[in-house]
This record gives C-alpha cells, structure tokens and sequence, in this order.
C-alpha cells in the first residue's frame, strides 16, 4: 500500500524564561534591532517621507473678458485698449481698437476649453509700432485631487525692430509654473482667487510694471511657452495681432496629505523589515537551537 | 430578458462581416451609381433604430421623454454636412448628391461628418465606406458577428434644442458663461459730503465748477496723457514730458492759477453756493483755500512770493527757446486732521527750455499744520528699515563727554552721484547708501593740480590730487560715526559707532609719492587711490517683544590703489587729473541663528540660625559646611526612624 502525505501541520514549541534572562533580554533585542533598523535603513536610504507628489490634468481656463493692450508707437501717442474703468476715463482718445475677437474652443466637449484664438486689430494710421503688451486676465481652475482656483495672465509682449507690421501671429501654449508644491487643503485652494488688477483710481495699479510685480509674487502663475511668431510687413494702416494659446494637459506638484504619506513610508518600511525581521528569526533560531541560553521548551510531544 | 433576445437575435444572423472584401462588380456599360447601401440594406432588412446613449443636458431637470428636449433618433443619413451649396457639386465633399461620378474623380480626399455609428451593428460600414467611382461594390461580410435588428427600445437624445421664450431666461442662462464687461458702473467722481479720512478725493474749483484735483502723469509713454488724481493725505510725485509749443497751457503759470482754488473741508463746504450740480458760483473764504504762490529755484527750496503784476504767468517762445516755462512744481497742503486743508502753497520753478521736449516734475505734499518743515525722518524705528538711508553724524568732543551733531552736507552715508558722467557730491547731488543694497557706482573725476613752487614737486602734486579725491568721497573727516539703528539719537554717543577705516585717510595720504621725469615731462603718481569699498555689517535683533530689528554692527572702508603717470604742462605748471572712480557697497548679514537660553534655574539660599539644629549639628566644627551638616541631621533622623520601626 503506497502512503501519501495528504496533511501536514507544525508543531508549535514555546521557548520559556523568566522576565530578567538573557533568552528574553536577546529576543527583545533582536525584535527591536528589526524594528528601529528598519526605519533607519528606509529613512537613510531617502525618500520615506513623501513630501513632493504629482499628477497630470487638464485645466479649466476660461477668459474673463476684461483685457489690457498697450502699444507704443514711433510717435509719442501710445495706443491703449481696455475694457478697465480707469482706462475708460482717462484714455478714451488712445483707443485705437476697432475689432477684438477670439474664440475659447473645447474640441472633444468635454467642458474644458483646449485652445483660444484671439484677433485684435486697432488702427495705425502713419504710426510705426515700437513695441506691444497684451494682458488677458484668465481663470483658471484645477479640480482633481487638488483644487485650485486663481486669477491668473496671459501676458505676450513683443518689441518690433522698427519695421512697418501689419500683422504680428503668435503661437503659444500655456504653462503652469509654480515655485513651490501646491497645497492640497480646501481652505487654500482660493487663496489666489482674486483679480490681480484693482479697479482703482489710481494709474499704479494698471501700470505694467506693478501688474508683473504683484503678479510674480505669486507662487503660481501662469506663463506662455513654445511660444512661435510671425511678422508680417505691409502698407495697410491698420495692425491684426492673433493670438494662438494651446491649453495641454500640465503636471501640477503638490503636497501630499498625511494618509497618502503614510502609505508610501509603510511600504517602503514594511519591505525592510521583512529582511531583518527575518534575519532576527535566524539568529534566535541559531542561540536557541544551540542552547546559548538558558530556557525551558515547552513541546506538545512532552506532554502526557 | 431583453439582453438575451438581443444576444439570439445575434447569433440568429450569424452574419460574418468583420472582415471586409470588396469585390469588384463588372463595370456597366453606362455609369450608374449603386452603393452597397442598397444592397446592403436589401439583403438584410434595415435596423431600426441604434441603442444610443441618453445625454442629459438640461437644465431644469426635465429630462423625461415627454419634454420638448428629448429628440428621438430619426434616420438621417439624407443630411450631408458638407453640402453647403445647393445645386452645386461641393468639392471633396462625396455624399454631395449634386456631384457626379466625373466630379468626384476630381476629389483629393472626404469631408468627414460629424456621425455617430455604432460599429456593433451591421450597417455602420455606410457610414465609413463611401463608394466614389463608377463601380458598384458588393461587400462579402466574411468576419464574425454583427447586428442587424434589435428588439431593444427605441432610443432618445436629452439635449437642448428648446428656444428660450423670455429676456429673463437668457439672463439666467448667461450667468457663469463669457460675457463682456458691462460698463454700467457707477463714475466715482462724484462729489461726495463724507468724512475726510486718508485716501478721500481732493476737490478743487475751477472756473466755479467742482473738479477732482490731480496733477499730470505719464503711462506707458513718458508724455503727459493722464491725470493723476490726488488724495487727502497721500503724498505724490510724477514726471512726465510735455511737447513744448506756446499752445500747451500746462507750460504756463498761469494754467495752475486757474485752478487753484481747493475746498477745505467735505463738510464745511458751504451748500448754499451751490447753484446748479457741482457749480459753485460763490466760494467762501473759508470753504475754498486760494494757494500762496512762490517762485522757487530749481530744488523748490529758496523761494520767493509770487505778485500779482508778475509778468511770469505765461510761456513765450521762440524759434529756439521758451522761456517762463514750468519746471517743477510742488503743492504744500497744511492740515488739521478730520477738520480738512487750513492752507495751500504752491511752489513752482519757471526756467528757459529748449524747443524740444521738458520733462515737469509734480509735488504733492501732505503736512499737519504745525509740523515743522526740518524736521528729518528717521530711517526706523529702532531697526533699519530696507531702502532708507543710513544715519551719519559728526563726532565733537567736549571736555568730558561725546555729542554728535550733524553734518553739514548730508545727514545720510552718501557717495558722489553721476552727473553726466562726472562726479559731484554736494548738498543737492548725492547718492545716499539705501539700507540693504548692494551698491556699485562709477563715475569721472577731474582735476586741475596746479604747481606752487619753482620746480615741479611732484609728491605735493600727488598728494593734493588724493586730498581731493577724497574730499569728493567726503572720508578725510576721521570723526564721522554711523548710527547704530535708523532712530539713533544725536544726544547719545551709544547710538553711534565710527567707522572702521583698513588705512586711514591720513596715512593714506601719506603714502602717496610723486616722482616728476624731465624727459617725457610727466609725473608719476604711486598709491593714489581710485576706488572706495565700503562694507556694512548688520544683524537682525530683537529689541524687547519687537523681533527682527536691523542693527549696524559695523562700517569698514578700504581703498583701492593705482599708480598712474600724468602729463605735466609746463606752460602753467600744471597736470590734469582724469580718473574713474568706482564706489562699492556691500551690505553683510551677520544674523546668526537666534536661540533662546534659559538663565540658571532659581536657588533658594536658606540660612538658618547657627544653632537651629544645635544638638545634632555643631556648624563650626564641620569642614564642608551647611550642605554637610543638613544631610547629617536627614541621616540622623532616618536612624532615629530606623530604630523605632524595628
């Protein structure tokens, strides 16, 4: 009759001692050599705790509709269009602007623009252009995991080499720079939220120079990149600026929250420790199985 | 259940499609357009109906499929999108039915349409294989499975193709979307009788008619095209360039009389005045301040009253130069607080300007009425703050004490300024040392060092050279301090500390030499100094509960050497000096990491009488002291314990 091994179990042996002995002062030894080593192995080797993640998404961005265009000319006589009070009141006579037109276009309709097309023609008269700023203010919007909503810029300046143009086409894509991780809290996602212009009296605030300089305190903005220009020369008194903005997909840095800190750590740990508990496992095995301390071995096949 | 009559209605058809054959089909002789459509759909009964997707869009929750925007699907493979010109074959657009088979062999490619198919049933291939030539096509459906009827039920688009019925529905509807900015917002420059506090508007009445006052402004040029306005208590200065032409009333004097009339007070404004809206046609004295006017020099700071019979106030011009031109100006408004302006002066400088351009200068200035006019600003208070200058002083020496008083040309650190490239350094042009700016400056010195004696003494030359180098930079005064914090006090010698000098000046000077070459009649300076550097060392203090206060811990200032060899003109028994000299700043932090240290725990020395514990302890005869003796009374008292527990 042939036997088979249809089961198995382990027997359990217990190693007893008493509290002040060497068997339990080296087996509490080994488990906190496995225990504290561990975590000093994953936190020297870097990278325990998570402090920067990342994820990729589409931004919501959206026009507001107030702009600011500023060009200055051969003559001293600026061109300035804009649709803020303060422009309205002081420098009617300077607005040259006949047509300003643009498009926010979401291509697979899934609610976020993809791209903008913008026109703008203003008058020129005999004027040569010396330089242009265009100022978009734009809102744009982040949702998933971190919420984020802010006032932001499309900002384009561009300096002409005294040439008569007529048409100046730029092609751009929009860019989310940030000097530091973004936080995921609610309670901050609105912190920048608020119009940067002020729609005060005073000519400071809508003066290019202090629109920047509160602009770049910010820790995000937004900036255009690979950006691409044409320049076209002619003999039409009028100037078309177009504008081409891409809105892709941008990979946002943020803060990650304590749970998701955790995780990454506990991974990273348990994996080590795993080893040097195993480890421990083996020297305890050696002591006991040589009997390098004293103990008394409680078996089940001892007992009657 | 109705999945699985649908699956038996699959497998029913067993139709093998999916793998497409086209075979070509004898052409006719005459061309005639069959698509497989036909065929298709005669060999296999046309479905029906797709199972489409429900999308609801709506926005008032009307979403069941009685309302007006459930559009039930209806076969419209007749619309063809690219088709926009009826009666006329479209180009590349090959569902056009006014396009032939001649014309569409011109076509470079199919406008796609914007479709929805389901490629799970059969007859979606109309959809994607347009049949352009003269051929028929039969399609051998040789693939797996496909759909050819449903029995599902017949399904509905949500979405919203509703015209809007009212204005107010559209309103709503626009809310959260794109707009452009409605211009509806009310002009802040009404007159408005409030309280006078810091940032309310200015009012002045010109020609009996109430206006905001502000003064010109440049944006985005640098010409004159806007009017700053002018708020109560808020300081302001702008430059901006005028066209100069006998046509610009802002050239002439006589434009800032005009308006020089100011309303005091909000509230003290007489409204009985008042005639029409803004028109005041009567002006109390004391309702509207009318300016003293002073004719100034070009620093606005010797002055002069301005008459009535001057002949001043208006600009004349010539082909080459205005002259009565307006210059600078500066308006000083008094005031007591709440209860508004108690007088106006106007300041203005009048000069001759070429015909060209003139860049104006704008002052407005706010003072309490019985503030003084000396009166320096501190630099902070205690701390320095970034960007004010840096408090210096001259150190007097009494008998017994130090007093500090100020200096003569500037109470502030300050270098020689640029001035067209030259360097000047007096009460006017001066570039003070800014808290915390690093600071590199070149500018040209020349000088004239003229021979007193018979023949040329070189070394004297020399030295006299470095003298005057040296006055421009205002160092030869050993006595000079810096004042610790931005508010340090002229009558405290603490708040000063002098500078720090590598060499010098004295010793500096002495180490000049000359040396004079008959031969090429030249003398050669060693040791002239060219360059000043001057390092401020500061930290960041706590001052009682006020953290972070800016101290100076010290101000060095060391030379930077050159020999050069100068000409010497034996005509007048002189040498001309052209030097570039080069000023660096360089501010260094010292705040270290501040931490904070606790003073040594609280001890209580307890004395008792000599003989308080005269039986056990015998204080006199014990070596080590009271510590010794009060732990030999514990211990006897623990064996007197000891005794009595056994």
């Amino acid at each position: 009759m042939v036997l088979l091994s249809v089961y198995a179990k382990n027997l359990k042996i217990k190693y007893k001692s008493t509290l002040f002995s060497k068997a339990t002062f080296l087996v509490l030894l080994s488990e906190l050599f496995a225990i504290i080593f561990s975590f000093i192995i994953a936190y020297n080797t870097g990278g325990l705790w998570l402090k920067t993640a990342s994820f990729y998404e589409q931004p919501t961005v959206d026009l507001v509709g107030d702009y600011i265009l500023t060009a200055k000319t051969s003559n001293a006589t600026p061109i300035v269009c804009s649709t803020y009070l303060f422009y309205r009141q002081h420098l009617p006579h300077y607005d040259f602007c006949s047509i300003i037109k643009f498009r926010e276009i979401d291509y697979n309709y899934d609610g976020k623009n993809d791209e903008l097309t913008m026109e703008i023609n203003f008058n020129l008269y005999n004027y040569t252009l010396d330089s242009i700023n265009l100022v978009l203010p734009i809102k744009y919007q982040l949702k998933d995991p971190c919420t984020l909503k802010m006032q932001s810029f499309i900002i384009y300046q561009y300096n002409f080499q005294r040439e008569k143009v007529t048409e100046l086409i730029i092609y751009a894509s929009l860019e989310f720079v940030q000097s530091s991780p973004i936080s995921c809290r609610p309670k901050l996602s609105d912190i920048y939220n608020v119009p940067i212009i002020e729609n005060g009296p005073e000519s400071k605030n809508y003066a290019l120079e202090s629109i920047l300089e509160k602009y770049l305190q910010r820790n995000v903005t937004t900036h255009l990149k690979n950006v691409y220009t044409v320049v076209k020369t002619g003999i039409q008194k009028s100037f078309t600026l177009k504008l081409l903005v891409k809105y892709p997909k941008q990979q946002i840095y943020y803060r990650p929250g304590f749970w998701q800190i955790i995780k990454m750590a506990w991974i990273q740990y348990f994996a080590i420790y795993i080893i040097l508990s195993w480890l421990a496992r083996k020297i305890k095995d050696y002591i006991f199985h040589n009997r390098l301390v004293w103990y008394y071995a409680d078996s089940p096949l001892n007992k009657k | 259940m109705r999945s699985i009559e649908l699956l038996l209605s699959v497998l029913a058809v067993c139709c093998a499609k999916r793998l497409l054959k086209v075979d070509e089909i004898a052409p006719t002789d005459t061309p005639t357009v069959t698509t497989t459509d036909s065929n298709y759909t005669d060999e296999f009964n046309t479905t029906e109906f797709y199972a489409t997707t429900a999308a609801t869009t709506s926005l008032h929750n009307e979403s069941s499929p009685n309302n007006n925007n459930v559009d039930f699907d209806r076969e419209t493979s007749d619309y063809c999108t690219c088709d926009l010109q009826p009666d006329i074959c479209d180009v590349n657009c090959c569902c056009d039915s006014d396009c032939s088979v001649d014309d569409k062999e011109i076509f470079g490619y199919c406008e796609s349409e914007p479709r929805r198919y389901d490629t799970r049933y059969c007859d979606y291939m109309k959809y994607i294989y347009i049949n352009n030539t003269r051929f028929q096509w039969e399609i051998n459906q040789n693939g797996l499975f496909c759909v050819i009827k449903s029995n599902l039920p017949p399904s509905f688009v949500v979405q919203r193709k509703h015209p809007l019925k009212t204005f107010e529905e559209s309103e709503k509807e626009s809310i959260d979307r794109f707009s452009w900015p409605r211009h509806d917002r009310e002009d802040d420059g009404h007159f408005n009788r409030s309280k006078l506090v810091y940032g309310s508007p200015v009012w002045s009445v010109n020609r009996n008619k109430l206006r905001r006052f502000g003064v010109p402004n440049s944006f985005v040029t640098d010409g004159c095209i806007i009017v700053e306005n002018v708020n109560f208590l808020q300081d302001l200065h702008t430059s901006c360039t005028q066209v100069v032409s006998e046509n610009n009333p802002m050239l002439s004097l006589a434009y800032y009389l005009e308006q020089a009339k100011f309303v005091s007070g909000l509230n003290t404004l007489n409204p009985l005045s008042r005639s029409k809206e803004n028109v005041y046609e009567v002006c109390a004295k004391y309702d509207c301040l009318s300016p003293a006017i002073k004719i100034c020099d070009g620093s606005l700071e010797k002055c002069e009253d301005f008459h009535k019979n001057d002949t001043r106030t208006s600009v004349q011009c010539n082909s080459t130069v205005c002259i009565n031109a307006v210059r600078r100006l500066r308006y000083n408004f008094n005031h007591n607080g709440t209860k508004g302006l108690t007088d106006v002066s106007l300041s203005v400088n009048l000069g001759n300007i070429s015909r060209e351009s003139i860049t104006q200068d704008f002052h407005v200035k706010f003072s309490w009425k019985n503030a003084s006019m000396t009166t320096a600003s501190l630099s902070g208070n205690p701390g320095y703050l970034i960007g004010r200058p840096i408090l210096t002083a001259t150190l007097t020496r009494n008998s017994t004490n130090f007093t500090t008083i100020g200096k003569s040309i500037t109470n502030y650190l300050s270098i020689p300024s640029n001035i067209n490239g030259e360097c000047v350094m007096n009460s006017s042009h001066h570039t003070a040392i800014e808290f915390g700016f690093n600071l590199l400056t070149r500018c040209r010195f020349r000088k004239l060092i003229h021979n007193r004696r018979k023949s040329p003494n070189a070394t004297e030359m020399c030295r006299e050279l470095q003298n005057a180098t040296l006055e421009i930079w205002n160092l030869l005064d050993n006595g000079i301090v810096i004042g610790l914090f931005g508010n340090a006090n002229a009558g405290k010698s603490d708040d000063w500390e002098r500078i720090l000098y590598e060499e010098s000046p004295r010793i500096a000077c002495d180490r000049t030499r000359g040396a004079y070459r008959s031969k090429d009649s030249t003398i050669s300076c060693g040791n002239l100094i060219k360059g000043v550097r001057i390092g401020i060392f500061h930290s960041r203090i706590d001052v009682g509960t006020l953290v972070d206060q800016r101290k100076i811990l010290a101000v060095t200032v060391s030379f930077i050497y050159y020999n050069v060899s100068l000409g010497y003109s034996k005509a007048d028994n002189s040498v001309m000096a052209d030097v570039e000299l080069e000023t660096q700043v360089s501010f260094y932090d010292l705040t270290g990491e501040k931490t904070r240290k606790i003073v040594d725990p609280p001890s209580v020395d307890i004395k008792l009488p000599y003989d308080f514990f005269y039986p056990f302890v015998r204080i006199n005869n014990c070596s080590v002291g009271v510590t010794c003796d009060f732990f030999v009374l514990i211990f006897n008292v623990m064996l007197v314990l000891f005794a009595q527990v056994c």
